[in-house]
């Protein structure tokens, strides 16, 4: 079985554990005490990933040490659909667009995040702004899909790319960001909630129409 | 940020750092009351606080306990609260770690002894939607009011603890002894008639944000601290996105500002508390 190292907190391992329930793919969870152990930091892990962050799959003697690759590993391989990670040629170039950005251009929503969990600081003034110019992109682009009817980062159908930018961005308030400017994130925050098998991690909340 | 004048928060007790966050010879600065503190940590293991802007006021009071580092700034009248369970040797020990809070100390402590919020924001672990409702609890005051008690509390909780096997239900008492420490003495799964201990010190940093220093003792024999940490940091986290969105940051304490139902006696008792206790930092006392 695969096995995923795993740190409860960690939106980078929500984007596995999330994929993989849409998916319906069962993986081992190997906890990692990454707050306040640090364990994921010791020469120990770096054994196991030597750029020390999390999470890793593991999948027989295969492993992988990046959240992106990760997806795309999935995808490829318990995906027959091909929907997830599009084979069509301008398709699979914007998902993995989209994956660039949310490594690149959605990592300071994640540090703001943990470092404001972990009470190790708060986001200064032009973090803020670089925050909120990146969670612009993704406001424009998801407003300009709906009055074509897209309804998905790419294409009509939700990808890897929604994978991997919802978590960073519905999490942002964790991290002193707020998003009360971002209408269409949120209408899009529904419908990834709404999708089947959809999980939540702590900060997250379920879409409770017709459940209470 | 300044430093409160409040002598009712100046002259209590307050976690700044649990002991081994802070290597020998290392040192570290925080907030606390508004004030800038420098903690240093000898090589002899003993710690030293200075103010960092001192300002002509006395140096802080500095003592280890719990394995916690305690800091007084002003002239307490009590000692720091006593937990002989910490002394037992039949419970794990774990350190959650620290957690930061955009908030008063005053709303995560409300927040902590809240019983009915379990099945909407814990749902699945501490609580459920078919069982919401919360049974009939008592509220007392210790050692002449100087603690603060909600007894048998109790809550179907489908998953009560990282050893928990099915659902149960859990009897729970709170104890908040000072206006920033609330301790849970909940049932435990593992030894019958026996409680685990969750308690949080928090570390106001000014009126609307804290630092929640917080540990567990627990009957625990089968789970690595990992697997139970996780556990914790999981339903802390699901608090801590609540607590976000509380407005206003400090806790009001005026009956005029609420509309409680029975399920919140604590709450009540803990704001009229609070209220007669003098203090003012983290409260909101607008009467309307």
């Amino acid at each position: 079985m695969i096995q995923l190292y795993d740190y409860i907190l960690s939106a980078e391992c929500y984007k596995v554990r999330l994929l993989c329930a849409l998916l319906g793919v069962k993986f081992q969870p190997i906890k990692v005490n990454v707050h306040p152990g640090g364990d994921h930091l010791k020469p120990e892990f770096a054994l196991i990933n030597p750029r020390r962050t999390i999470p890793v799959l593991q999948d027989g003697a295969h492993r992988i040490c990046d959240t992106n690759t990760i997806l795309i590993h999935i995808a490829r391989r318990h995906d027959p659909s091909e929907q997830w990670l599009p084979r069509d040629e301008n398709m699979f170039d914007d998902t993995l667009g989209w994956l660039g950005f949310a490594a690149k251009e959605l990592d300071l929503l994640q540090s703001l995040r943990m470092n404001s969990i972990t009470a190790a600081g708060s986001a200064s003034r032009t973090e803020m702004e670089q925050a909120h110019a990146a969670l612009t992109i993704v406001e424009d682009h998801l407003a300009e899909g709906e009055l074509e009817r897209r309804h998905w980062l790419v294409g009509k159908s939700p990808t890897i790319a929604d994978i991997a930018v919802f978590p960073p961005t519905i999490l942002a308030p964790d991290g002193g960001v707020p998003l009360e400017r971002y209408p269409a994130l949120w209408r899009w925050f529904d419908r990834v909630k709404k999708l089947h098998g959809f999980i939540v991690m702590p900060g997250i909340f379920p879409n409770l129409s017709g459940v209470v | 940020m300044t430093r409160t004048t409040d002598l009712v928060a100046l002259n209590d007790w307050y976690v700044v750092a649990f002991t081994s966050e802070i290597p020998k010879g290392h040192s570290e600065t925080t907030v606390l009351l508004g004030q800038s503190l420098v903690i240093y940590r000898g090589w002899d293991g003993e710690f030293q606080c200075a103010l960092a802007h001192g300002d002509g006021h006395p140096p802080p009071l500095v003592r280890q306990k719990y394995g916690f580092l305690w800091v007084s700034l002003g002239r307490p009248d009590h000692d720091i609260v006593s937990v002989p369970e910490f002394s037992e040797h039949e419970r794990r020990f774990i350190h959650r770690g620290r957690i930061g809070v955009p908030s008063s100390g005053q709303r995560v402590i409300e927040n902590f002894f809240d019983l009915s919020h379990f099945s909407f924001v814990h749902t699945g672990t501490l609580g459920g939607y078919e069982s919401a409702e919360v049974p009939k609890y008592s509220v007392e005051f210790r050692e002449q009011e100087r603690e603060l008690w909600a007894v048998g509390c109790s809550f179907v909780q489908p998953k009560a603890s990282a050893a928990a096997g099915a659902a149960s239900t859990i009897y729970y008492d709170y104890r908040i002894p000072s206006p920033f420490i609330s301790i849970i003495y909940k049932d435990s799964l593992v030894r019958p008639g026996r409680k685990d201990l969750i308690g949080l010190f928090i570390q106001p940093h000014d009126e609307e944000s804290c630092t929640v220093h917080s540990f567990a003792l627990v009957h625990d024999e089968q789970n690595v601290s990992t697997h139970i940490l996780h556990f914790y940091h999981e339903i802390f986290a699901q608090d801590r996105s609540i607590l976000l969105h509380q407005t206003p940051k400090k806790l009001p304490v005026s009956p005029r500002r609420e509309i409680p139902t029975i399920s919140d006696a604590s709450s009540i008792a803990y704001r009229r508390w609070l209220d007669r206790s003098g203090l003012q930092f983290g409260l909101d006392r607008a009467s309307a």
